[in-house]
Parts: C-alpha cells; sequence; structure tokens
C-alpha cells in the first residue's frame, strides 16, 4: 500500500463541481473535492514517495517530473476556473482530510475574500519585450543630441568621427534605455486601466525566459470576462502605437488568478 | 472569446513562475510540503547549462 497524502490545487465555493476533463497528478487517484463552511476545496490522494516532505525536493531537480506535475496542477485549475477558484501554490500537500476541513475553517475569511475578488476574472500575462536593434535605430532617428553627434561623425576628420560616433552609440544606448523603460510603463498604465487588478511582477532571469528578446516588464492582468475584448484591444493598440520603435507584446493566458490572492497584498 | 488573445504552448517558465511563486501559500503545522520555486529554477538552469556543454561537446567532437 501506498503512503499518500492530500494535494490541495485550490479551493472553490461549496457549490462548484468537481472539475471534470483533468486527470489528478497521480492516475491512480482522482480529483474530488473536500467541501466545509460552505468552500470546496480540490483534491486529490498523492503518493508521499513522491510528494512527501523528504521527497519533494529531490523531485524538484527532475525536469519531466516537474513539467508532468505542474501541467498537470495548472490543467485542474483551467477547468475550475469557469466556476471560480483560488489557485494554492504548486506542492500544497496535507497529512489527511481533517488538516483540510481545518485549513477551510481556519481560512474561511480570507479564502471568501479571494473568491469574490476573482469571481467572473481570468488573469493575463503580457510580457514587454524590448529589441535593441530596432530601439537603437529609433532613438538615432528621432533624439536630437543622437541627431547632432551623428552629424558631426559625418562631417570631422577621422580621429573625431570615431569618438562622436563612440558618443553616438552611448548616448543611443541611454537615452534608448530611458525611453523603452517609459514606453513599457505607459503600456502597463493602458493595460491596467482595462483590468479590475494589475501589478507588475518579477522577471524571469533571461536564460530561463524562453524569449530572446530582454523584458522590460512582465504585468499581470486581472481582467472580467465581459472586459477580455476591451483589454484585447488595449493590446493591439499599444502594438501599434509603439511599432517600429523595438517594442514588442508577448500576451499569455487566460490564467487562475495565481497573481491576485493571498495574503502577501492589499 | 478573446481570439486576439490567441493561446499558445505555454512556456515552462511562465507555469514555474505562477504556479510555484504565486497562489496561496501555506506555512506551519498543517501542510506536509510546499515545493519551493528556487529549487525548481536551479534545476532548469542546470538542465540547461547541461544542455549548452552537451551540444559544445558534440562541436567538439564534428571539429575534430
Amino acid at each position: 500500500v501506498t503512503a499518500t497524502g492530500v494535494y490541495v490545487y485550490g479551493v472553490a465555493a461549496g457549490d462548484a463541481p468537481v472539475p471534470q476533463g483533468a486527470g489528478a497528478l497521480d492516475v491512480r487517484f482522482p480529483l474530488r473535492t473536500v467541501r466545509e463552511d460552505g468552500l470546496a476545496a480540490i483534491v486529490s490522494e498523492v503518493p508521499l514517495d513522491e510528494f512527501g516532505e523528504d521527497a519533494i525536493g529531490g523531485r524538484l531537480g527532475d525536469r519531466e517530473w516537474v513539467e508532468a506535475k505542474v501541467r498537470a496542477h495548472e490543467d485542474v485549475l483551467e477547468r475550475a476556473l469557469e466556476a471560480g477558484v483560488v489557485p494554492f501554490r504548486f506542492g500544497t500537500v496535507f497529512r489527511g482530510e481533517e488538516p483540510v476541513r481545518e485549513l477551510l475553517r481556519e481560512r474561511a475569511e480570507l479564502l471568501r475574500v479571494s473568491l469574490r475578488r476573482v469571481a467572473d476574472k481570468r488573469e493575463w500575462g503580457v510580457k514587454v519585450l524590448v529589441d535593441d536593434d530596432e530601439l537603437a535605430s529609433w532613438t538615432a532617428a528621432t533624439d536630437e543630441r543622437a541627431g547632432e553627434l551623428a552629424d558631426e561623425a559625418e562631417a570631422a576628420s577621422a580621429g573625431r568621427a570615431y569618438l562622436a560616433r563612440k558618443r553616438l552609440e552611448q548616448v543611443v544606448r541611454e537615452e534608448g534605455g530611458e525611453r523603452a523603460a517609459a514606453w513599457a510603463r505607459e503600456v502597463h498604465d493602458r493595460l491596467a486601466a482595462q483590468a479590475a487588478e494589475a501589478r507588475t511582477v518579477a522577471i524571469p532571469p533571461a536564460e530561463l525566459s524562453g524569449y530572446a528578446l530582454p523584458i522590460a516588464l512582465n504585468g499581470a492582468y486581472l481582467v472580467t470576462r465581459d472586459g477580455e475584448d476591451a483589454f484585447a484591444a488595449a493590446v493591439e493598440e499599444c502594438r501599434r502605437d509603439f511599432a517600429g520603435r523595438g517594442l514588442e507584446l508577448a500576451v499569455s493566458g487566460p490564467w487562475p488568478p495565481y497573481n491576485f490572492v493571498g495574503e502577501d497584498e492589499a | 472569446v478573446s481570439t486576439d488573445l490567441a493561446q499558445h504552448r505555454v512556456a515552462l517558465v511562465d507555469l514555474v513562475d505562477r504556479l510555484l511563486g504565486k497562489g496561496v501559500v501555506l506555512a506551519g503545522d498543517i501542510t506536509l510540503a510546499v515545493a519551493d520555486v528556487d529549487l525548481v529554477r536551479i534545476s532548469l538552469r542546470a538542465l540547461i547549462a547541461s544542455v549548452g556543454s552537451l551540444e559544445e561537446d558534440r562541436d567538439r567532437e564534428a571539429a575534430r
């Protein structure tokens, strides 16, 4: 017999159905709900030789294991999203069903507030990427100081032209960086205006980001279902308005509202 | 349906950052384990590093 713990994917309203069509983390143990106090925890049993305190640390170094399990967790929550769900962090395992009931009783108020907060909304991610070459071309063509230096590089003697070009590169880099940061902020503000809530989140390390271009801003937006068309339109407008300046927008979602639950924020 | 916000296969790092870095966190006696996002990042980085060095090895073999 395998020793098991109870894995919690997230919490839904007490009358929410068990998510249909999603596989659980372990094929031997189906998804079910633990209902208490008008709340429903979406759970399944998991083997402790994978998810136990001593085991999970080692498993996290196994990329295939992580990818399979992380996708399964996400899949369950996506299928729970329609009815409304408060996502839990990956790898939240309880000793049994009674501790889960205890959680639902003790954290009932927080969980209810969180459920109301995310009701009828989905999370979207927008990363602002910067194409440095395009940004440099735009900056060189539009910045006054860059224009003067470019003229000087044309007209001056070889020695002075070299210095002017060096100075031009520096001006373009600094000025370009400042502009890109300001534009990214403007994009975020315009998207936030179409969202119920918005926040900027940590930028993933470049070597792991999956994008060739550097990321200037990583935004998360909690958008009402009714507001998704307007949000998508705002994304397109930003793409159009910043075209040719080296800014690209990468959209992901819809996500369960991972960035808009929990106690660490107001 | 917002067809403009077309969904493509989600990058693992996006998933990891959301699933391991966010969501309701419970510390304390009732939970057995909460996975640590930094551990996964380290393992992803190690994997990328090892893939990189494999490719270098292969290039070196080919060059010989």
